[in-house]
Protein backbone atom coordinates (compact mmCIF):
# COMPACT_ATOMS: atom_id res chain seq x y z
CA UNK A 1 0.00 0.00 0.00
CA UNK A 2 1.26 3.47 -0.90
CA UNK A 3 1.06 6.02 1.90
CA UNK A 4 0.56 9.82 1.79
CA UNK A 5 3.59 11.62 0.39
CA UNK A 6 4.79 8.50 -1.41
CA UNK A 7 4.38 7.49 -5.02
CA UNK A 8 4.86 4.46 -7.24
CA UNK A 9 7.97 4.69 -9.37
CA UNK A 10 7.21 3.42 -12.88
CA UNK A 11 9.58 0.85 -14.27
CA UNK A 12 10.64 0.81 -17.95
CA UNK A 13 8.54 -2.36 -18.21
CA UNK A 14 5.48 -0.26 -17.43
CA UNK A 15 6.46 2.26 -20.09
CA UNK A 16 6.87 -0.64 -22.52
CA UNK A 17 3.36 -1.95 -21.73
CA UNK A 18 1.88 1.51 -22.36
CA UNK A 19 3.86 1.71 -25.61
CA UNK A 20 2.42 -1.64 -26.65
CA UNK A 21 -1.08 -0.25 -26.13
CA UNK A 22 -0.18 2.75 -28.27
CA UNK A 23 1.29 0.49 -30.94
CA UNK A 24 -1.87 -1.64 -30.88
CA UNK A 25 -3.91 1.52 -31.51
CA UNK A 26 -1.63 2.43 -34.45
CA UNK A 27 -2.01 -1.09 -35.92
CA UNK A 28 -5.79 -0.81 -35.53
CA UNK A 29 -5.83 2.44 -37.53
CA UNK A 30 -3.80 0.67 -40.25
CA UNK A 31 -6.26 -2.26 -40.34
CA UNK A 32 -9.15 0.19 -40.63
CA UNK A 33 -7.22 2.05 -43.38
CA UNK A 34 -7.70 5.40 -41.65
CA UNK A 35 -4.40 6.77 -42.96
CA UNK A 36 -3.42 7.80 -39.45
CA UNK A 37 -0.76 5.20 -38.85
CA UNK A 38 2.25 7.22 -39.96
CA UNK A 39 1.29 10.38 -38.05
CA UNK A 40 0.34 8.43 -34.93
CA UNK A 41 3.54 6.37 -35.04
CA UNK A 42 5.73 9.43 -35.51
CA UNK A 43 3.76 11.16 -32.76
CA UNK A 44 4.48 8.32 -30.34
CA UNK A 45 8.19 8.39 -31.10
CA UNK A 46 8.36 12.16 -30.85
CA UNK A 47 6.48 12.16 -27.54
CA UNK A 48 8.90 9.58 -26.15
CA UNK A 49 12.00 11.48 -27.20
CA UNK A 50 10.69 14.95 -26.32
CA UNK A 51 9.33 13.99 -22.90
CA UNK A 52 12.45 12.07 -21.98
CA UNK A 53 14.60 15.03 -23.07
CA UNK A 54 12.35 17.36 -21.08
CA UNK A 55 12.65 15.03 -18.09
CA UNK A 56 16.43 15.14 -18.22
CA UNK A 57 16.43 18.93 -18.77
CA UNK A 58 14.02 19.63 -15.92
CA UNK A 59 15.93 17.21 -13.70
CA UNK A 60 19.15 19.07 -14.45
CA UNK A 61 17.49 22.43 -13.78
CA UNK A 62 16.01 21.16 -10.51
CA UNK A 63 19.37 19.91 -9.31
CA UNK A 64 21.23 23.10 -10.24
CA UNK A 65 18.51 25.63 -9.25
CA UNK A 66 20.00 28.49 -11.26
CA UNK A 67 17.28 31.13 -11.54
CA UNK A 68 18.58 32.52 -14.84
CA UNK A 69 18.70 29.06 -16.39
CA UNK A 70 15.11 28.40 -15.30
CA UNK A 71 13.95 31.74 -16.73
CA UNK A 72 15.87 31.03 -19.92
CA UNK A 73 14.02 27.72 -20.23
CA UNK A 74 10.71 29.62 -20.02
CA UNK A 75 11.91 32.05 -22.71
CA UNK A 76 12.83 29.12 -24.96
CA UNK A 77 9.37 27.61 -24.43
CA UNK A 78 7.85 30.96 -25.33
CA UNK A 79 9.95 31.26 -28.47
CA UNK A 80 9.06 27.73 -29.57
CA UNK A 81 5.38 28.48 -28.90
CA UNK A 82 5.59 31.59 -31.12
CA UNK A 83 7.17 29.54 -33.90
CA UNK A 84 4.57 26.78 -33.52
CA UNK A 85 1.67 29.26 -33.81
CA UNK A 86 3.25 30.95 -36.85
CA UNK A 87 3.80 27.53 -38.42
CA UNK A 88 0.18 26.52 -37.88
CA UNK A 89 -1.01 29.83 -39.33
CA UNK A 90 1.22 29.51 -42.39
CA UNK A 91 -1.70 29.62 -44.81
CA UNK A 92 -3.42 32.57 -43.14
CA UNK A 93 -1.51 35.37 -44.79
CA UNK A 94 -2.07 38.79 -43.27
CA UNK A 95 0.03 41.76 -42.40
CA UNK A 96 0.80 42.00 -38.66
CA UNK A 97 0.56 38.26 -37.96
CA UNK A 98 3.94 37.99 -36.24
CA UNK A 99 3.24 41.01 -34.07
CA UNK A 100 -0.17 39.61 -33.04
CA UNK A 101 1.31 36.24 -32.06
CA UNK A 102 4.24 37.74 -30.15
CA UNK A 103 2.04 40.26 -28.33
CA UNK A 104 -0.57 37.61 -27.52
CA UNK A 105 1.93 35.23 -25.96
CA UNK A 106 4.19 37.76 -24.28
CA UNK A 107 1.46 40.03 -22.90
CA UNK A 108 -1.17 37.32 -22.46
CA UNK A 109 0.74 34.38 -21.00
CA UNK A 110 3.81 35.81 -19.24
CA UNK A 111 1.98 38.05 -16.74
CA UNK A 112 -0.28 35.11 -15.82
CA UNK A 113 2.79 32.95 -15.22
CA UNK A 114 4.36 35.70 -13.13
CA UNK A 115 1.23 35.99 -10.97
CA UNK A 116 1.12 32.20 -10.64
CA UNK A 117 4.68 32.03 -9.34
CA UNK A 118 4.94 35.24 -7.36
CA UNK A 119 1.36 35.55 -6.11
CA UNK A 120 -0.02 32.01 -5.90
CA UNK A 121 2.56 29.25 -5.47
CA UNK A 122 5.31 31.44 -3.95
CA UNK A 123 8.00 28.74 -3.90
CA UNK A 124 11.38 29.18 -2.26
CA UNK A 125 13.54 29.85 -4.21
CA UNK A 126 11.04 31.91 -6.24
CA UNK A 127 12.04 30.62 -9.65
CA UNK A 128 12.32 26.99 -8.57
CA UNK A 129 12.37 24.81 -11.68
CA UNK A 130 10.01 22.30 -10.01
CA UNK A 131 7.21 24.89 -10.26
CA UNK A 132 8.31 27.40 -12.88
CA UNK A 133 8.85 24.91 -15.70
CA UNK A 134 5.67 22.80 -15.42
CA UNK A 135 3.38 25.75 -14.68
CA UNK A 136 5.07 27.81 -17.39
CA UNK A 137 4.64 24.99 -19.85
CA UNK A 138 0.93 24.64 -19.06
CA UNK A 139 0.21 28.36 -19.28
CA UNK A 140 2.21 28.93 -22.47
CA UNK A 141 0.91 25.85 -24.29
CA UNK A 142 -2.70 26.64 -23.36
CA UNK A 143 -2.29 30.18 -24.66
CA UNK A 144 -0.54 28.87 -27.77
CA UNK A 145 -3.28 26.41 -28.70
CA UNK A 146 -6.11 28.81 -28.00
CA UNK A 147 -4.45 31.66 -29.85
CA UNK A 148 -3.90 29.51 -32.92
CA UNK A 149 -7.59 28.65 -33.01
CA UNK A 150 -8.69 32.24 -32.40
CA UNK A 151 -6.42 33.76 -35.07
CA UNK A 152 -7.37 31.08 -37.56
CA UNK A 153 -11.05 31.79 -36.96
CA UNK A 154 -10.54 35.56 -37.07
CA UNK A 155 -8.84 35.34 -40.45
CA UNK A 156 -11.66 33.16 -41.78
CA UNK A 157 -14.21 35.65 -40.38
CA UNK A 158 -12.63 38.52 -42.30
CA UNK A 159 -12.31 36.51 -45.49
CA UNK A 160 -15.86 35.18 -45.50
CA UNK A 161 -17.49 38.35 -44.14
CA UNK A 162 -15.49 40.91 -46.08
CA UNK A 163 -18.69 42.47 -47.46
CA UNK A 164 -20.14 42.92 -43.99
CA UNK A 165 -16.92 44.41 -42.61
CA UNK A 166 -16.77 46.87 -45.52
CA UNK A 167 -20.45 47.71 -45.05
CA UNK A 168 -19.74 48.67 -41.43
CA UNK A 169 -16.69 50.72 -42.45
CA UNK A 170 -18.76 52.45 -45.14
CA UNK A 171 -21.29 53.50 -42.51
CA UNK A 172 -18.57 55.32 -40.59
CA UNK A 173 -17.38 52.56 -38.27
CA UNK A 174 -13.81 52.79 -37.07
CA UNK A 175 -11.60 49.74 -37.58
CA UNK A 176 -12.20 48.68 -33.97
CA UNK A 177 -15.98 49.04 -34.33
CA UNK A 178 -16.06 47.11 -37.62
CA UNK A 179 -13.84 44.34 -36.23
CA UNK A 180 -15.64 43.91 -32.92
CA UNK A 181 -18.34 41.39 -33.99
CA UNK A 182 -15.67 39.23 -35.62
CA UNK A 183 -13.26 39.47 -32.68
CA UNK A 184 -16.14 38.51 -30.40
CA UNK A 185 -17.06 35.47 -32.54
CA UNK A 186 -13.44 34.30 -32.74
CA UNK A 187 -12.57 34.74 -29.07
CA UNK A 188 -15.86 33.15 -27.99
CA UNK A 189 -15.18 30.13 -30.18
CA UNK A 190 -11.72 29.78 -28.68
CA UNK A 191 -12.80 30.29 -25.09
CA UNK A 192 -15.75 27.91 -25.17
CA UNK A 193 -13.44 24.91 -24.82
CA UNK A 194 -11.83 26.02 -21.55
CA UNK A 195 -15.19 27.28 -20.26
CA UNK A 196 -16.73 23.87 -20.99
CA UNK A 197 -13.84 22.27 -19.13
CA UNK A 198 -14.49 24.57 -16.15
CA UNK A 199 -18.10 23.40 -16.14
CA UNK A 200 -17.31 19.69 -16.27
CA UNK A 201 -14.03 19.45 -14.37
CA UNK A 202 -14.19 17.12 -11.37
CA UNK A 203 -17.50 15.65 -12.58
CA UNK A 204 -16.37 13.84 -15.68
CA UNK A 205 -12.63 14.03 -15.76
CA UNK A 206 -9.87 14.73 -13.28
CA UNK A 207 -7.27 16.78 -15.13
CA UNK A 208 -3.56 16.11 -15.38
CA UNK A 209 -2.31 18.28 -12.54
CA UNK A 210 -4.67 16.82 -9.97
CA UNK A 211 -4.05 13.30 -11.25
CA UNK A 212 -0.32 13.92 -11.03
CA UNK A 213 -0.54 15.29 -7.50
CA UNK A 214 -2.73 12.40 -6.35
CA UNK A 215 -0.48 9.77 -7.86
CA UNK A 216 2.48 11.69 -6.45
CA UNK A 217 1.08 11.19 -2.96
CA UNK A 218 -0.45 14.62 -2.25
CA UNK A 219 -3.67 14.86 -0.21
CA UNK A 220 -6.84 15.07 -2.28
CA UNK A 221 -7.89 18.54 -1.08
CA UNK A 222 -4.43 19.97 -1.68
CA UNK A 223 -4.42 18.39 -5.14
CA UNK A 224 -7.84 19.94 -5.80
CA UNK A 225 -6.52 23.34 -4.69
CA UNK A 226 -3.69 23.02 -7.17
CA UNK A 227 -6.08 22.07 -9.92
CA UNK A 228 -8.42 24.99 -9.16
CA UNK A 229 -5.50 27.40 -9.32
CA UNK A 230 -4.27 25.88 -12.57
CA UNK A 231 -7.73 26.04 -14.18
CA UNK A 232 -8.09 29.72 -13.31
CA UNK A 233 -4.61 30.48 -14.59
CA UNK A 234 -5.24 28.61 -17.83
CA UNK A 235 -8.50 30.46 -18.36
CA UNK A 236 -6.76 33.79 -17.76
CA UNK A 237 -3.89 32.97 -20.10
CA UNK A 238 -6.31 31.76 -22.78
CA UNK A 239 -8.46 34.84 -22.42
CA UNK A 240 -5.75 37.50 -22.29
CA UNK A 241 -3.65 36.02 -25.08
CA UNK A 242 -6.67 35.47 -27.34
CA UNK A 243 -8.06 38.98 -26.89
CA UNK A 244 -4.68 40.70 -27.25
CA UNK A 245 -3.74 38.66 -30.34
CA UNK A 246 -7.17 39.04 -31.95
CA UNK A 247 -7.25 42.81 -31.40
CA UNK A 248 -3.73 43.20 -32.73
CA UNK A 249 -4.46 41.07 -35.80
CA UNK A 250 -7.73 42.86 -36.48
CA UNK A 251 -6.07 46.26 -36.18
CA UNK A 252 -3.46 45.16 -38.73
CA UNK A 253 -5.99 43.64 -41.13
CA UNK A 254 -8.15 46.77 -40.94
CA UNK A 255 -5.30 49.28 -40.86
CA UNK A 256 -6.18 52.54 -42.61
CA UNK A 257 -9.81 51.49 -42.04
CA UNK A 258 -9.91 49.19 -45.04
CA UNK A 259 -9.73 45.42 -45.39
CA UNK A 260 -6.10 44.53 -46.14
CA UNK A 261 -6.41 40.90 -47.19
CA UNK B 1 -11.96 65.36 -57.76
CA UNK B 2 -8.61 65.84 -59.40
CA UNK B 3 -6.01 63.44 -60.63
CA UNK B 4 -7.69 60.49 -58.97
CA UNK B 5 -5.46 57.52 -59.62
CA UNK B 6 -4.90 54.09 -58.15
CA UNK B 7 -3.06 50.88 -58.86
CA UNK B 8 -4.99 48.00 -57.38
CA UNK B 9 -5.85 44.36 -57.94
CA UNK B 10 -7.99 45.19 -60.96
CA UNK B 11 -5.21 47.13 -62.68
CA UNK B 12 -4.55 50.82 -63.05
CA UNK B 13 -7.46 53.24 -62.78
CA UNK B 14 -7.11 56.91 -63.61
CA UNK B 15 -6.17 59.64 -63.85
CA UNK B 16 -9.73 60.94 -63.55
CA UNK B 17 -11.05 64.43 -63.03
CA UNK B 18 -14.67 65.41 -62.51
CA UNK B 19 -16.92 67.65 -60.44
CA UNK B 20 -20.34 66.95 -58.97
CA UNK B 21 -22.34 70.08 -58.01
CA UNK B 22 -24.74 69.75 -55.10
CA UNK B 23 -28.25 68.77 -56.11
CA UNK B 24 -26.99 66.89 -59.17
CA UNK B 25 -27.12 63.23 -60.11
CA UNK B 26 -23.82 62.39 -61.77
CA UNK B 27 -23.31 59.09 -63.57
CA UNK B 28 -20.13 57.09 -63.97
CA UNK B 29 -20.70 55.09 -67.11
CA UNK B 30 -18.65 52.31 -68.62
CA UNK B 31 -18.67 48.66 -69.52
CA UNK B 32 -18.27 45.91 -66.92
CA UNK B 33 -14.70 45.72 -65.64
CA UNK B 34 -13.85 49.27 -66.68
CA UNK B 35 -13.03 50.34 -63.10
CA UNK B 36 -16.26 52.12 -62.12
CA UNK B 37 -16.55 50.37 -58.77
CA UNK B 38 -12.86 51.00 -58.09
CA UNK B 39 -13.42 54.73 -58.58
CA UNK B 40 -16.09 54.73 -55.87
CA UNK B 41 -13.92 52.61 -53.57
CA UNK B 42 -11.01 55.01 -54.13
CA UNK B 43 -13.13 58.02 -53.20
CA UNK B 44 -14.11 56.48 -49.84
CA UNK B 45 -10.58 55.12 -49.30
CA UNK B 46 -11.42 51.43 -49.46
CA UNK B 47 -8.65 51.32 -52.07
CA UNK B 48 -5.33 53.09 -51.78
CA UNK B 49 -5.19 55.95 -54.26
CA UNK B 50 -3.39 59.14 -55.13
CA UNK B 51 -5.01 62.45 -55.96
CA UNK B 52 -7.41 64.86 -54.34
CA UNK B 53 -11.07 64.67 -53.41
CA UNK B 54 -12.48 68.04 -52.38
CA UNK B 55 -15.87 68.72 -50.81
CA UNK B 56 -16.80 72.40 -50.47
CA UNK B 57 -13.11 73.33 -50.37
CA UNK B 58 -12.24 70.64 -47.81
CA UNK B 59 -9.77 67.93 -48.80
CA UNK B 60 -11.67 64.80 -47.83
CA UNK B 61 -8.63 62.56 -47.97
CA UNK B 62 -7.06 64.52 -45.13
CA UNK B 63 -9.91 63.31 -42.89
CA UNK B 64 -9.86 59.98 -41.09
CA UNK B 65 -11.65 57.47 -43.34
CA UNK B 66 -14.55 56.94 -40.92
CA UNK B 67 -15.21 60.68 -40.80
CA UNK B 68 -15.02 60.89 -44.62
CA UNK B 69 -17.50 57.99 -44.96
CA UNK B 70 -20.06 59.80 -42.82
CA UNK B 71 -20.02 62.59 -45.41
CA UNK B 72 -19.73 60.43 -48.51
CA UNK B 73 -21.84 57.27 -48.45
CA UNK B 74 -21.31 54.31 -50.74
CA UNK B 75 -23.91 51.61 -51.27
CA UNK B 76 -22.18 48.62 -52.88
CA UNK B 77 -23.67 46.57 -55.70
CA UNK B 78 -24.18 43.52 -53.48
CA UNK B 79 -26.51 44.49 -50.65
CA UNK B 80 -25.18 43.36 -47.27
CA UNK B 81 -27.40 43.58 -44.20
CA UNK B 82 -26.35 42.98 -40.61
CA UNK B 83 -27.97 40.51 -38.25
CA UNK B 84 -30.97 42.02 -36.46
CA UNK B 85 -34.00 43.95 -37.57
CA UNK B 86 -34.34 46.45 -40.38
CA UNK B 87 -34.59 49.22 -37.76
CA UNK B 88 -31.33 48.09 -36.16
CA UNK B 89 -29.72 48.15 -39.59
CA UNK B 90 -30.95 51.64 -40.42
CA UNK B 91 -29.94 53.09 -37.05
CA UNK B 92 -26.47 51.43 -37.10
CA UNK B 93 -24.56 54.46 -38.42
CA UNK B 94 -26.16 56.80 -35.91
CA UNK B 95 -25.45 54.42 -33.04
CA UNK B 96 -21.79 54.40 -34.00
CA UNK B 97 -21.78 58.12 -33.29
CA UNK B 98 -23.64 57.67 -30.01
CA UNK B 99 -26.89 59.06 -31.43
CA UNK B 100 -30.28 57.42 -31.10
CA UNK B 101 -32.57 57.25 -34.11
CA UNK B 102 -36.32 57.67 -33.77
CA UNK B 103 -38.51 55.01 -35.34
CA UNK B 104 -40.46 57.61 -37.32
CA UNK B 105 -37.22 58.88 -38.87
CA UNK B 106 -36.30 55.37 -39.92
CA UNK B 107 -39.83 54.82 -41.23
CA UNK B 108 -39.55 58.00 -43.33
CA UNK B 109 -36.30 56.81 -44.88
CA UNK B 110 -37.80 53.39 -45.58
CA UNK B 111 -40.72 55.06 -47.25
CA UNK B 112 -38.34 57.07 -49.48
CA UNK B 113 -36.95 53.69 -50.53
CA UNK B 114 -40.41 52.31 -51.22
CA UNK B 115 -40.82 50.11 -48.13
CA UNK B 116 -43.55 50.49 -45.55
CA UNK B 117 -43.07 51.06 -41.82
CA UNK B 118 -44.06 47.42 -41.22
CA UNK B 119 -40.62 46.38 -42.42
CA UNK B 120 -38.89 48.03 -39.44
CA UNK B 121 -39.29 44.97 -37.22
CA UNK B 122 -38.56 42.43 -39.94
CA UNK B 123 -35.37 40.39 -39.71
CA UNK B 124 -33.15 42.01 -42.32
CA UNK B 125 -31.47 38.77 -43.37
CA UNK B 126 -34.83 37.29 -44.38
CA UNK B 127 -35.63 40.01 -46.94
CA UNK B 128 -35.35 39.56 -50.70
CA UNK B 129 -32.30 40.94 -52.52
CA UNK B 130 -34.27 43.95 -53.78
CA UNK B 131 -35.62 44.70 -50.31
CA UNK B 132 -32.13 44.36 -48.83
CA UNK B 133 -30.83 46.87 -51.38
CA UNK B 134 -33.54 49.34 -50.35
CA UNK B 135 -32.65 48.83 -46.67
CA UNK B 136 -29.00 49.46 -47.56
CA UNK B 137 -29.92 52.72 -49.29
CA UNK B 138 -32.09 53.80 -46.33
CA UNK B 139 -29.23 52.85 -43.98
CA UNK B 140 -26.85 55.05 -45.98
CA UNK B 141 -29.33 57.94 -46.02
CA UNK B 142 -29.67 57.71 -42.22
CA UNK B 143 -26.12 59.04 -41.91
CA UNK B 144 -27.26 62.22 -43.73
CA UNK B 145 -24.42 62.07 -46.26
CA UNK B 146 -23.50 65.06 -48.42
CA UNK B 147 -22.77 62.73 -51.34
CA UNK B 148 -24.54 59.42 -51.92
CA UNK B 149 -22.79 56.99 -54.25
CA UNK B 150 -24.75 54.02 -55.60
CA UNK B 151 -22.98 51.17 -57.36
CA UNK B 152 -25.21 49.58 -60.02
CA UNK B 153 -28.34 49.83 -57.84
CA UNK B 154 -30.65 48.68 -60.63
CA UNK B 155 -28.91 45.29 -60.67
CA UNK B 156 -30.46 44.37 -57.33
CA UNK B 157 -33.73 46.30 -57.61
CA UNK B 158 -36.87 44.91 -59.18
CA UNK B 159 -37.12 46.63 -62.62
CA UNK B 160 -40.81 47.43 -62.10
CA UNK B 161 -40.18 49.68 -59.10
CA UNK B 162 -36.43 50.30 -59.30
CA UNK B 163 -36.76 53.51 -61.28
CA UNK B 164 -39.44 54.85 -58.97
CA UNK B 165 -37.33 54.10 -55.88
CA UNK B 166 -34.23 55.72 -57.37
CA UNK B 167 -36.14 58.85 -58.40
CA UNK B 168 -37.49 59.13 -54.83
CA UNK B 169 -33.99 58.68 -53.38
CA UNK B 170 -32.51 61.29 -55.74
CA UNK B 171 -35.31 63.74 -54.90
CA UNK B 172 -34.60 63.19 -51.19
CA UNK B 173 -30.90 63.90 -51.73
CA UNK B 174 -31.68 67.05 -53.73
CA UNK B 175 -33.97 68.29 -50.95
CA UNK B 176 -31.13 67.73 -48.48
CA UNK B 177 -28.79 69.74 -50.74
CA UNK B 178 -26.69 66.70 -51.46
CA UNK B 179 -25.37 65.12 -54.63
CA UNK B 180 -25.59 61.61 -56.04
CA UNK B 181 -22.98 59.62 -57.94
CA UNK B 182 -24.55 56.74 -59.81
CA UNK B 183 -22.42 53.99 -61.25
CA UNK B 184 -23.97 52.08 -64.10
CA UNK B 185 -23.02 50.14 -67.20
CA UNK B 186 -26.44 50.85 -68.76
CA UNK B 187 -26.62 53.96 -70.94
CA UNK B 188 -30.39 54.03 -70.40
CA UNK B 189 -29.97 54.34 -66.61
CA UNK B 190 -27.58 57.25 -67.06
CA UNK B 191 -29.99 58.96 -69.46
CA UNK B 192 -32.96 58.37 -67.15
CA UNK B 193 -31.44 59.56 -63.89
CA UNK B 194 -28.40 61.74 -64.43
CA UNK B 195 -27.64 65.12 -65.96
CA UNK B 196 -23.93 64.66 -66.51
CA UNK B 197 -21.62 61.69 -66.69
CA UNK B 198 -18.06 60.48 -66.70
CA UNK B 199 -17.36 57.74 -69.22
CA UNK B 200 -14.52 55.38 -68.40
CA UNK B 201 -13.03 52.45 -70.23
CA UNK B 202 -10.19 50.21 -69.01
CA UNK B 203 -9.75 52.58 -66.09
CA UNK B 204 -9.17 55.60 -68.34
CA UNK B 205 -11.32 58.72 -68.52
CA UNK B 206 -12.92 58.83 -71.99
CA UNK B 207 -15.23 61.80 -71.62
CA UNK B 208 -17.00 63.93 -69.05
CA UNK B 209 -19.92 66.32 -69.52
CA UNK B 210 -23.61 66.49 -70.41
CA UNK B 211 -24.82 63.00 -71.22
CA UNK B 212 -26.47 63.61 -74.63
CA UNK B 213 -23.37 65.49 -75.83
CA UNK B 214 -20.77 62.98 -74.69
CA UNK B 215 -22.81 60.04 -75.90
CA UNK B 216 -22.64 61.48 -79.41
CA UNK B 217 -18.88 61.94 -79.24
CA UNK B 218 -16.84 59.39 -81.22
CA UNK B 219 -14.96 58.34 -78.05
CA UNK B 220 -18.21 56.95 -76.63
CA UNK B 221 -19.03 54.77 -79.62
CA UNK B 222 -18.00 51.64 -77.73
CA UNK B 223 -20.99 52.15 -75.40
CA UNK B 224 -23.36 51.61 -78.31
CA UNK B 225 -21.95 48.19 -79.06
CA UNK B 226 -24.07 45.32 -77.72
CA UNK B 227 -21.33 43.81 -75.51
CA UNK B 228 -20.82 47.14 -73.78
Amino acid sequence: MVGKGEYVVLSWDGVFVAALMGAAAVVYTLIERLRLGREAGIGMVRAFVQLLAAGYAIGWLMRRQIAYANLLAVCIMLLVAILVVLGRLREQRFYGKIRAVVLGLVLGALPVLLVAIVGVVRPKPLFDARYLIPIGSMVISAAMNNMTQVLNRLHAEFVSNRGEVEARLLLGATAAQAAHPHIRASVRAGMLRIINVLHSVGLVHIPGVMTGQLTGGMGAIHAAQYQIVIMYLLMSANCFSAIIAAKSAAAAILSNERVNL
Amino acid sequence: MRGLRTRCRTGVVGPLQFEVPSGEVFAILGPSGSGKTTVLRMIVRLEDAEGEVMLDGEDLWRLQPHILRRKVALVPQEPVVFSGTVFENISYGRLLRGENMRRDEAADLLSVCGLSEDFLDETAAKLSTGEKMRVCIARALANKPVVLMLDEPTAALDPSIGAKVLHAVFTHMRQQGGAVVLVTHRVQDALSFAERALIIRNGRQIAVGNIPEILHSPEADFLKQPHA
